[in-house]
């Protein structure tokens, strides 16, 4: 289990990126760390791997306070979104470096070396330089290097994101499969929603250096605790009204009904469609209410843009938040 | 219709031919002289107008100069002097220019700019301070006197840490990750990542070192440590009133010869490391 209790990060330009923050992270768990640039999330995972030390507070890995342990000697091992292999090494040499350096007998790399390259299904490339690789077979190397000291905890920062969308549709199969095997501890970074809900068992909505919120993929995306987190899990994002009191109401997207809302108990809308999007399966739609205020629709229908409709959404689909952005209902 | 551009284009590429021929002679011929005067005769050396090509072949007049200026001792001088200094500059300029490049340390700003104050400032403003300071530790005529104030560079510490500088912290953080130490982050990481660029900024000292001049004359005031540049001096007292040129030239040929080794070799390694890195 990771442990952070009471962390505080100050940069040497003053800048407090994180104040009284806790989180705990489950063993084994697959734990997504989700929130927009600059929320502090590659902070975190600097902070748990030791690459940047705390101004206050602790961090503890599977029972230990290693708030002052160096980098190699957390049983941590991170994977970066620009990979970070070593340009002038083979694969073989990339992964051998590290587990040269902590001491691993010859005969036991070489062991580990075919086990993990098996693994990523790198095999054939072990003699090769970097510099001939496409992307992902360059994050495989990466994995591999991260996997090859098997550490207790997996930090991962972004590390699809500079792969094309097949390739890290792929990819994300891959980790799964790759945790489940190892039953290691996965902290992953993106700030990708989707990418969140499909990887991860837990995920911590992040904002300002805040934990938003942090459960399950659905308690997040069903039971958001905020307007932050209804806003920036799904896609599109929880639409928000606000009302005249300060508070606000929000609604998916996807559970706007056309139509009269004949003795119902919900929120009734006269608007017009502003813009239509093709997705596929459906249609997006901006739409203007009559009062002016813009949400966004799902819809099956094909409509035309400028076309005027009465909708609602169902009381059960409705969520309310007080004048903070906290959930009351 | 007439083609306009061709007469055009024609006169063009005469004239870069005709400035590359210029190029050319004015840097060569006065090596392919040196050379030439370095097998002439005694009598032939003396002729008004010179010749181009020696009309009788003379080796050896290297023989001569090898033996009058003391060859041997001087080339091992060299040699070792460069290598020295060399060696130096790798052991401190590359640590030097990491910290620089990577590290947060008090004073980092300051301390930056005093190298780069050091870039401008010409060696006949210091030559003797550091001459003084030599002479009160009895380095004179030593060969730590002549290598000790050539292991720092502040051009080899310069471009190094503007290479650093672009190597991706990420590597370092991965390094750390792998329990990497500072030393084996230094030889195992960012040396090989900056071989073009040590490997060129060692050319340079190569160079520097085996033609200097200056420095090696205030350093010395006899032959113990003195190098090749000096000794060439050794040949020119007149004998017999009349300089014998084609031994001042063999010498300077013999001089010569490591160093054009050290660029054509150094050439190909330049190469092949700029390839690499651009492949990255």
């Amino acid at each position: 289990m990771i442990s952070i209790r009471n962390l505080k990060k100050t940069y040497p330009n003053g800048f407090t990126v994180m104040e009284n923050f806790n989180l705990e992270i489950e063993s084994g768990s697959f734990t997504v760390l989700l929130g927009p640039s600059g929320c502090g999330k590659t902070t975190l995972i600097r902070l748990i791997s030791g690459l940047e030390s705390c101004t206050e507070g602790a961090v503890w890995i599977a029972g230990n306070d290693v708030t002052h342990y160096e980098p190699g000697e957390r049983g941590v091992a991170v994977v970066f979104q620009n990979y970070a292999l070593y340009p002038h090494m083979t694969v073989e040499k990339n992964i051998s470096f590290g587990l040269r350096n902590f001491g691993y007998k010859k005969d036991e790399i070489k062991r580990i070396l075919a086990e993990v390259l098996d693994l990523v299904g790198l095999s054939e490339h072990a003699g090769k330089k970097p510099s001939s690789l496409s992307g992902g077979q360059k994050q495989r190397v990466a994995l591999a290097r991260a996997i090859s000291k098997s550490p207790d905890v997996f930090l991962m920062d972004e590390p699809l994101s500079n792969l094309d969308a097949r390739l890290r549709a792929q990819m994300r199969g891959e980790l799964i499969r790759i945790h489940r095997k190892l039953g290691a501890t996965f902290v992953y970074i993106t700030h990708d929603q989707a990418e969140a809900m499909s990887l991860g068992d837990y995920i911590a909505v992040m904002d300002n250096g805040r934990i938003m919120q942090y459960g399950t993929s659905e308690d997040v995306y069903g039971n958001p605790a905020n307007v932050f987190t209804a806003r920036f899990i799904g896609d599109p994002g929880m639409n928000i009204l606000s009302r005249k009191d300060g508070t606000s109401l929000g609604f998916r997207g996807q559970k706007v009904c056309i139509g009269r809302p004949e003795g119902l108990d919900c929120l009734f809308i006269r608007g017009a469609v502003s813009t239509r999007e093709h997705l596929g399966d459906a249609y997006s739609y901006k739409m203007t209410a009559s009062d002016g205020a813009r949400f966004e629709m799902r819809s099956p229908e094909r409509l035309e843009e400028g076309a005027l409709l009465d909708m609602f959404v169902m009381k059960s689909d409705l969520y309310a938040f007080d004048e903070k952005g906290t959930r009351i209902a | 219709m007439r083609n306009r551009s061709f007469p055009s284009g024609a006169i063009r590429a005469t004239l870069r031919a005709a400035g590359f021929a210029a190029l050319i002679l004015v840097f060569v011929f006065p090596l392919y002289f040196m050379a030439s005067t370095s097998f002439k005769g005694t009598r032939e050396v003396n002729i008004t107008p010179p010749t181009l090509v020696p009309s009788e072949f003379h080796p050896e007049n290297y023989a001569m100069a090898w033996n009058r200026m003391n060859f041997a001792h001087y080339l091992r001088n060299s040699l070792l002097s460069t290598f020295l200094t060399i060696a130096g500059q790798l052991l401190t300029c590359v640590p030097c220019a990491y910290a620089f490049a990577k590290k947060q340390f008090r004073f980092k700003k300051p301390l930056y700019m005093l190298l780069l104050f050091d870039l401008i400032v010409p060696a006949q403003a210091i030559f003797l301070p550091i001459y003084i300071l030599e002479s009160g530790f009895g380095w004179i005529n030593t060969m730590r006197g002549l290598v000790a104030p050539f292991c720092y560079s502040a051009f080899t510490i310069f471009s190094l840490v503007q290479y650093f500088k672009t190597i991706p912290d990420e590597i370092l953080d991965a390094a750390r990750l792998d329990k990497c130490s500072e030393v084996r982050m230094i030889t195992h990481i960012m040396a090989p990542m900056a071989s073009p660029i040590i490997i060129t900024t060692m050319i340079f000292t190569f160079v520097y070192k085996w033609n200097d001049y200056f420095w090696t004359s205030i350093l010395t005031t006899n032959e113990t440590a003195r190098t090749l540049p000096l000794a060439i001096q050794n040949l020119m007292p007149v004998d017999h009133g009349a300089r014998e040129w084609q031994i001042i030239m063999a010498g300077n040929v013999m001089a010569l010869i490591p160093m054009l080794g050290a660029y054509i070799l150094a050439n190909k390694i330049i190469k092949k490391g700029f390839i690499y890195g651009s492949g990255k």
